[in-house]
């Protein structure tokens, strides 16, 4: 069980790019897919699930390319898409029966995981009512529900705890780890904690490259010494916020209390401090956006130019 | 803010993200094709405007008469279908949320979607107009430019009835009934109305408020200007065509020509006009009636009824995903299966599902009817409603996925075409065989195998038609129109070459089957080719 992302790049119309050169390799094991807004996360998880086509490079399934021939990995692959919709008019039930279905599962055995899955996403008293009346989050869980149905090998989840309560999304999580044992799950979200707590893997993205693919470990290691608390006066706010990446601050009574990312001490007075993985990930996207801007920056440059310290691959 | 300028805003809002879309290009190049086609030269194989044959010399006045008079009753029907969507795209957008906080008083929303509707379609009609202009330096009958006499015309006639449509749009879009498939039906029969109802005056331009696409305004001075051209001629009785006419005996021929510089625009004339325009903006003000302001709690009563017992629903502490006692690796496996049973059920079910359970009867009462009425009866009258009556479970074929926002489940399943599209075009000739099967059963009983071809082959073009409109334009708008004209031409009016359901024996020996059998083909052809490009982006 092997996905290859080999090179893949994808242009929309003459000028925009959202995927550029992007390669990656995936055995089992949950990956979470890490990118600030329009990195290009859900072009690639749409490109991964067959939705949509790379316009360069190829993406292989147990060596076989998917945009030539997709049938195989659509048969074992379980896909939550970031928007997607339901037809009002049917209950859940019918509408996970009418969608195992398309993923071509005999209607017998079907009907009995779909029972389980109802009663793995508390769905079995809403079961018998049209999904026009769920809320966001109980659509969602159809949506969790609707993408385990054929106990998929290859399961992408893109952005699944939008809509979701804090409570819900603990438990999505614990899920997700459950899961991962025998299965390739990538997860893209941009809310780091969603992947702190699941991800064997961390790929981050950013202007639709591959900026690390590391452990969570190795990319907590490369910001060691990096990040730093520093109280200051409140006035100097706004200055420090221009030079530093601010990752967290606290009101003091004597000041404000930032903690910084940087690979320098930010100055007198500052102490560094345990780094997070959301640290981790501001520096690695920090750099990647510090090297994309400055003069000379090409498409050349890989995920090891822009991000030196972190390792590309794990 | 004074409501003048909330109501320019609500205005240029709207038409710039209209104009903007790239669909609006296309609209924009089919209006200038239009113009092309409604004036061909002397002796092309069709006509559009002539008396006893005779037309005016393609000079200003009188393109400008025949753009107008042809224009009128394609745009508002057509353009109906084209500018219904202006509040359905801001309650899909969430544009109408926003709205619905300001002070926006609901009159100056609908007037302001009523102006912006008016502003598509007179862009449309001055796009026309200028058309025109070209045409009349291409076919350079008459090469004096009359700027003013050209664009009257479509000015005094065309424009009031387009304020009319403009104003029905937005009031069928406030109710909640009109404002799906329903609505688009509704209104073809209100529009066939219209024309019936408020049919031209040959001989006095002053009867009444004047006919809706505003023909009484030129035809009696055509007519009078034909009749002392040509002495012979009674312009009462003579033969007058409007619109296009492929009829051998008509078309091919030569016609004679005569000068026509135009009507003479009285102010009573003008004022006629004036009360279509009173009207379209008295519906524009009345759309604020029904109009919901997009509160959707002001849904219909099964919307209702289906939210309201889903709110309550707090899980239970710990269950919210029950693998705590149920390990979701240890769940039950679904084996694989090639049937399209399951795949063909879900269809039917999404096809019909939606629909009130008197639709159900109703239906049903229609195929038994089929069954046992006169077999007459039943090809001219049943068989033609019947295929009707599921017009709306038909129309949402192949673009359920993009009105419902599924593609991306759907087109992620292994063999989305061989598989999902298939059963879609299954469910729907499966529907429309069944709803007719007392038709063709009792005509393969009589013995009439030709006729029996010709019904199955009905059968499968109408859901061929609605898949590859679906497919292809993402909503049932297209199917719903071009099935309606289809269904009021051929098998109501009974014009055999268009008679898809095969009404009279005329429909076979015009070769109507033969037609519709290619043409399903090439539909179904059309169909595959557009949901392959959906799946290849």
């Amino acid at each position: 069980m092997k996905l290859s992302i080999e090179h893949v790049g994808k242009r929309y119309g003459r000028d925009a790019l959202a995927l550029d050169d992007f390669s990656l390799e995936l055995k089992p094991g949950v990956l979470g897919l890490l990118g600030p807004n329009g990195a290009g996360k859900s072009t690639l998880m749409r490109i991964l699930a067959t939705v949509t086509r790379p316009t360069a490079g190829r993406v292989t399934w147990d060596g076989a390319d998917i945009a030539a021939n997709p049938d195989p990995l659509r048969e074992v692959l379980g896909y939550l898409p970031q928007d997607f919709g339901v037809y009002p008019n049917l209950t859940p039930l019918e509408f996970l029966e009418y969608l195992a279905a398309a993923r071509g599962l005999e209607a017998r055995t079907a009907r009995r995981r779909i029972d389980a899955l109802l009663e793995l996403t508390n769905l079995v008293d809403a079961r018998k009512r049209p999904l026009g009346g769920f809320s966001g989050g109980m659509r969602q869980r159809v949506g969790i529900a609707q993408a385990l149905l054929n106990d998929p090998q290859l399961l992408i989840v893109d952005e699944p705890t939008g809509g979701l309560d804090p409570e819900e999304r603990v438990r999505f999580r614990n899920l997700l780890s459950e899961l991962s044992g025998e299965r390739i799950v990538i997860l893209s979200t941009h809310i780091v904690s969603d992947i702190e707590a699941t991800a064997t893997g961390i790929a981050l993205i950013a202007r639709g490259r591959l900026v690390a693919h590391a452990s969570p470990e190795a990319l907590l290691r490369a910001v060691d010494g990096g990040v730093w608390e520093w109280q200051v006066p409140s006035a100097e706010l706004s200055r420090i916020r221009q030079a530093f990446r601010v990752s967290a601050m606290a009101r003091r009574r004597d000041g404000v209390l930032l903690r910084i990312v940087s690979e320098t001490s930010p100055g007198p007075g500052a102490t560094p401090v345990m780094p997070t993985l959301e640290d981790a990930y501001l520096f690695a996207i920090g750099r990647a956006e510090s090297a994309a801007r400055a003069p000379g920056a090409g498409p050349a440059a890989g995920p090891a130019a822009i991000a030196p310290a972190i390792p590309a691959s794990a | 803010m004074n409501s003048g300028r909330v109501l320019f805003h609500v205005i240029r809002a709207d038409f710039l993200e209209r104009v903007r879309r790239q669909g609006f290009l296309i609209t924009l190049g089919a209006t200038l094709w239009a113009a092309y086609i409604f004036l061909p030269p002397n002796g092309a194989k069709y006509v559009t405007l002539q008396v006893a044959h005779h037309r005016g010399i393609y000079g200003s006045a009188w393109i400008g008469a025949a753009v107008s008079l042809l224009a009128g009753p394609f745009l508002s029907l057509i353009g109906f279908y084209l500018v219904k969507n202006t509040i359905e795209r801001d309650r899909l957008t969430g544009v109408g949320q926003i709205l619905a906080t300001t002070p926006l008083p609901k009159w100056v929303y609908t007037l302001g979607k009523t102006l912006s509707n008016f502003a598509v379609l007179a862009t449309l009609t001055a796009l026309l107009g200028v058309g025109a202009i070209g045409m009349q330096l291409l076919r350079a009958e008459d090469m004096h430019l009359d700027l003013v006499a050209l664009f009257t015309p479509l000015v005094v006639v065309t424009l009031p009835a387009l304020l009319v449509v403009s104003a029905l749009a937005v009031l069928f879009e406030a109710v909640r009934w009109l404002r799906g498939g329903l609505g688009n039906i509704v209104y073809f029969f209100v529009w066939a109305l219209l024309m019936v109802a408020t049919q031209p005056h040959r001989m006095t331009e002053i009867s009444g408020i004047g006919d809706f696409v505003g023909a009484s305004m030129l035809l009696p001075s055509i007519l009078h200007a034909t009749a002392a051209a040509f002495p012979g001629i009674d312009p009462n009785t003579a033969p007058l065509n409007i619109g296009f006419n492929f009829t051998p005996s008509i078309s091919g021929r030569h016609l004679e020509l005569f000068s026509w510089t135009g009507p003479h625009w009285t102010v009573t004339v003008l004022a006629l006009r004036l009360v279509w325009v009173g009207l379209g903006l008295l519906l524009a003000f009345a759309a604020s009636i029904p109009f919901d302001r997009f509160d959707t709690a002001a849904a219909s009563p099964r919307a209702r009824k289906a939210i309201a017992p889903a709110l309550p629903q707090a899980p239970a502490q710990g269950a919210l995903y029950a693998h705590e006692a149920q390990s979701v690796a240890r769940l039950p496996v679904a084996a694989r299966s090639p049937s399209l049973w399951p795949l063909l059920r879900g269809e039917l079910l999404l096809m019909l599902g939606g629909l009130p359970r008197v639709w159900g009867v109703l239906a049903l009462g229609l195929a038994v009817a089929c069954c046992f009425a006169p077999l007459r009866v039943t090809r001219e009258i049943l068989l033609p409603i019947a295929w009707l009556w599921p017009a709306l479970a038909w129309s949402s074929m192949g673009a359920r996925e993009q009105l419902h926002h599924t593609q991306a489940l759907m087109f992620s399943s292994p063999r989305p075409l061989a598989r999902q599209l298939a059963a879609c075009w299954a469910a729907g000739a499966l529907l429309a065989i069944t709803i007719g099967i007392g038709a063709g059963a009792r005509l393969l009983a009589s013995g009439d195998f030709t006729a029996a071809l010709a019904w199955l082959i009905g059968a499968l073009f109408i859901p061929t038609l609605a898949l590859a409109c679906g497919v292809w334009t993402g909503n049932g708008r297209l199917f719903e129109i071009t099935f309606l004209m289809l269904w009021y031409v051929g098998p109501i009016n009974h014009a055999p070459p268009l008679d898809f359901a095969a009404t009279r024996p005329e429909a076979l020996t015009a070769g109507a089957p033969l037609t519709f059998a290619i043409a399903t083909l090439a539909l179904g052809a059309l169909a595959v080719l557009g949901r392959l490009r959906g799946l290849r982006r």
